[in-house]
């Protein structure tokens, strides 16, 4: 009985050369083939594939799956020791939890962040206000300040989150799928905020990310919103970029998107016990993710040794700084009705509704008699 | 014999003969095998097809089918069973968290453990050539005989009390891995006759099953009895579950019967009738989008096989003028949109068109000073899909059209012009009626193609702009095929609903298909040649 190979599943974006260093690692020293693949829509192929057993072994993927896979009972939960739990950032292993269950085991914490160009400006704006000083500034030399392709969820949601707005309500890290605030407090206002952006000529339809990180490659933008995945190209651009949090709106802190990166084990597997070993002995350590963070940046490492290591890179600490203000995505199995309702909010910024009128829409939208969970 | 007396003696033979009996033979074994296998369905079906063709093949009365039969039965595997597959599905809740029946998701909680308290450390160690296991727990030790990795055969691990003080170096993973292999999937016996079974690469525990089926029944508060394989009882928390035919869940009961607990995953696939229908029909919010989808898709599928079927007329018209060797390449340069393959004409197509750089926007903008806005303009969205799948299509009707253009005999363009047609007189009442009538089922054919054009909206804009309130998402230019897979394959997956929305649109489509093939059908001869 020949022993059958360890499947890895993951995003062709992420460290896929990392992973495969340490798995030729545990291949060396175990004799198990480690096979590291990258399909497209894993994230999608997974729920298909898993119950038929024909799933990876292992995905790597964001938290925010974990509550609708541990609802179809895809996800193998673990049973941390106390020594080995208290080596993980609280934030990233309870984002893992789900109704008192944790499933996976958490990398990398990422979050939004501001990249400036260091020739352009020398202080990044801590508040709307001083943003709109650098707009007026630069657009007298031809140039702009910050601009993010508006339609993006990640991108747009932290600044009507600054009004108000959440996704769903929280007590700890526990998400109330019941309770949606799409129009909580003056979210309204947020939308007005985004469309006076959009009037005004700074934010435009036809922008794209990829225009955007032409813009700023060239100094002709000053600003960026980023997340880790982008780091490692932001340092090779041969000028100085720093990275710092989000300026408020109005004295409120926007809060953006915390997605936890994380290993999850298939529970068909049929061998979770080395899938296991493998993520706590080869990819959690502080060897095998400095290798993830060579390539692809992991965030704030999720992994306390390794984040003791790395934790004097000023990006992260900027990283770590956002942390605070910024909200978990909820990891109920609803999110991801979230996400398409949201999406419908972005492409009604144009239409001549009101805000609030667009906001009460989705809320209602999020509220779907049908839908009866415990 | 002869060939007739061998008919004769096929006529007279009323008994089975030796060639039945083992067909008969073949088809039971094959379908055990099936059985074994648990493929109900496709035994079913082979059953059936078997059955049909002995019938078909064997005996006199099924003689005339002989030939339709193969034809009838490929139409059955493959379109028909199909189609009730969907349409079964969409009277269920199959969904990415219901994928299992109910039997095989009991079959699978029943396979479920616990650890019920004792864990024990395990290492593997290595002495000299041998491997000791040493198993520890707070004070208690345990050690196993030396064994040699890979084990010998009928070689077994024992525990007898000891080993505290002896340290020995950990085996290397190679090893441990080899242990898992070897011993991982048989209980560990303690000296105390204890069974314990390995977790990990460090544990072995004192597992329990999680649940059993209640043999004994449940007695309830108001004294009706439950005894049924779908009610357990959790050896964990000590509750009553059962199978919630409301939910697809399995679910705690209190002593009422109501069911009161959480789900317990995964679910089942459950029959829900109409549902999914009622789901469609009674939200506007689905049901207005499918409906534009639907009508965008038949008006999307006329269009283009109208435009694709004039312009392929007209052209191949124009080369049959004798033009010599030019001829030929203009016939060439006119086929070359069908020789590239579909994927890369419609991906160059989207860099062309893209607005502001593309440079058959450019050439658009200078031309006319407008330019197709397809990402955000409806009407851009689908005149450019039109379009594009206009220039998809004509080559292969102007191929078809050229053909039978070069078989209408010249005759009927003599007489047409002794009884005074002009050019145009000529092409409406001899050229078209002669060319329609052959083509009828290509075009029919070209039609249900565009029906179903998914891999054109899909590679080109998805079905790009959005409709503002509709959920699920459906796009403007989104032809059926591609808002039902939008549904299946989105997050949610939720087969059932697109399976439901499958079948509601293949209605509508089916009576235009119909509608088709009664046209096609329809054999009065066309005007112009009764003229002739």
């Amino acid at each position: 009985m020949a022993q059958p190979p360890l499947t890895i599943w993951m995003s062709a974006q992420q460290s896929v050369s990392g992973i495969k260093a340490i798995a030729k690692r545990f291949e060396r020293a175990s004799g198990i083939k480690v096979i590291v693949q990258t399909p497209l829509f894993a994230d999608a192929k997974f729920p298909l594939f898993a119950p038929n057993g024909n799933g990876p072994d292992i995905i790597l993927t964001y938290h925010h799956h974990v509550g609708l896979w541990a609802r179809q009972g895809l996800l193998a939960d673990i049973d941390y020791s106390v020594p080995s739990f208290s080596k993980y950032v609280p934030l990233a292993i309870n984002s893992l939890k789900y109704q008192n269950q944790y499933y996976g085991y958490p990398l990398g914490i990422e979050v939004l962040n501001l990249a400036y160009n260091k020739n352009l400006i020398n202080n990044p704006p801590s508040t709307w206000y001083e943003m709109q000083y650098w707009q007026k500034i630069l657009s007298r030399q031809g140039k702009k300040s910050l601009v993010w392709p508006y339609r993006d969820t990640e991108m747009s949601f932290p600044f009507l989150s600054a009004y108000g707005a959440y996704s769903f309500a929280h007590s700890g890290f526990v998400f109330d799928s019941h309770n949606v605030g799409l129009n909580a407090g003056k979210a309204s206002r947020g939308i007005d905020f985004i469309r006076a952006l959009l009037a005004q000529q700074w934010l435009s339809d036809e922008v794209s990310q990829g225009q955007i990180e032409r813009d700023f490659r060239q100094q002709q933008q000053a600003m960026m919103l980023v997340k880790p995945q982008q780091w490692q190209s932001l340092k090779q651009l041969g000028f100085q970029v720093g990275l710092s949090v989000l300026p408020t709106i109005e004295g409120v802190p926007p809060k953006p998107f915390i997605n936890v990166y994380s290993a999850l084990v298939n529970q068909y597997s049929d061998q979770k016990d080395i899938a296991g070993y493998f993520i706590e002995n080869y990819l959690t350590t502080e060897q095998g993710l400095a290798s993830l963070d060579n390539q692809v940046s992991l965030g704030v490492p999720a992994y306390i040794p390794y984040l003791n290591q790395v934790a004097s890179n000023p990006w992260i600490q900027a990283s770590f700084s956002s942390l605070k203000y910024g909200q978990l995505t909820p990891n109920t199995p609803e999110i991801s009705r979230f996400f398409s309702v949201i999406m419908g909010v972005w492409l009604q910024l144009p239409s001549d509704r009101t805000g609030a009128d667009i906001l009460l829409d989705a809320q209602r939208k999020m509220m779907p008699a049908e839908v009866a969970l415990p | 014999m002869r060939l007739n007396e061998v008919t004769e003696f096929n006529k007279r033979r009323s008994w089975l003969s030796i060639i039945d009996l083992l067909l008969g033979a073949i088809i039971i074994v094959l379908l055990v095998v099936l059985l074994a296998a648990q493929e109900y369905v496709f035994a079913l079906l082979f059953f059936c097809l078997a059955l049909a063709g002995m019938w078909v093949y064997r005996s006199r009365a099924g003689r005339p089918y002989r030939l339709m039969f193969p034809a009838l039965a490929v139409i059955f595997s493959f379109s028909v069973l199909p189609l009730l597959f969907t349409l079964f599905m969409s009277v269920t809740n199959y969904a990415s968290s219901h994928m299992n029946s109910l039997e095989s998701v009991t079959a699978r909680l029943l396979e479920e453990y616990y650890v019920t308290g004792l864990t024990y450390k395990y290492q593997v160690l290595a002495d000299g050539e041998l491997y000791r296991l040493k198993l520890m727990r707070q004070d208690e030790s345990y050690l196993s005989n030396p064994f040699s990795l890979p084990p010998v055969a009928t070689q077994s691990l024992s525990l007898r009390a000891g080993g505290a003080s002896l340290f020995l170096p950990e085996a290397d993973l190679t090893k441990q891995v080899i242990f898992r292999q070897a011993f991982a999937f048989e209980p560990l016996v303690l000296p105390t006759g204890q069974q314990l079974t390995r977790l990990d690469f460090s544990t072995y525990a004192l597992v329990a099953t999680r649940y059993r089926q209640l043999n004994e029944g449940l007695v309830l508060a108001n004294g009706t009895m439950i005894r049924d394989e779908n009610t357990l009882f959790d050896n964990q928390t000590e509750h009553f579950l059962r199978a919630n035919m409301a939910t697809g869940y399995f679910q705690a009961i209190d002593g009422q019967g109501e069911f009161v607990g959480p789900y317990v995953t995964p679910g089942f696939v459950l029959l829900t009738g109409v549902e999914q229908y009622a789901a469609i029909f009674t939200d506007p919010a689905s049901l207005l989008p499918l409906l534009k989808v639907l009508s965008w898709t038949l008006v999307f599928a006329a269009l283009s096989l109208l435009g694709s079927f004039f312009i392929g007329l007209i052209l191949a018209q124009l080369t049959l003028r004798p033009l010599g060797y030019c001829g030929y390449l203009y016939r060439c340069i006119l086929l070359l949109p069908w020789a590239i393959p579909p994927f890369v004409s419609i991906l160059s197509f989207k860099v062309l068109l893209a607005p502001h750089h593309g440079e058959l926007a450019n050439l658009f903008m200078l031309l006319f000073s407008t330019t197709p806005d397809w990402a955000h303009d409806v009407d851009s969205a689908r005149y450019t899909l039109l379009g594009l799948s206009i220039w998809l299509g004509y080559p292969y009707v102007m191929l078809l059209v050229l053909a039978s253009l070069k078989r209408i005999p010249a005759v009927y363009y003599e007489a047409a012009a002794v009884a005074g047609y002009g050019p145009l007189q000529r092409f409406f009442h001899v050229t078209f009626p002669l060319v329609l009538k052959p083509l009828k089922p290509v075009l029919v054919a070209l039609f249900a193609f565009n029906l179903h054009n998914f891999v054109l909206v899909y590679l080109f804009n998805q079905g790009r702009p959005m409709m503002l309130d509709a959920f699920p998402a459906a796009g403007y230019s989104q032809l059926l095929l591609n808002y039902v897979y939008a549904i299946a394959f989105s997050a949610q997956q939720n087969y059932a609903l697109a399976s439901a929305i499958t079948s509601f649109g293949l209605v509508l489509i089916g009576l235009v298909a119909l509608a088709g093939w009664r046209w096609l059908n329809s054999n009065s001869l066309p005007a112009g040649i009764r003229h002739a």
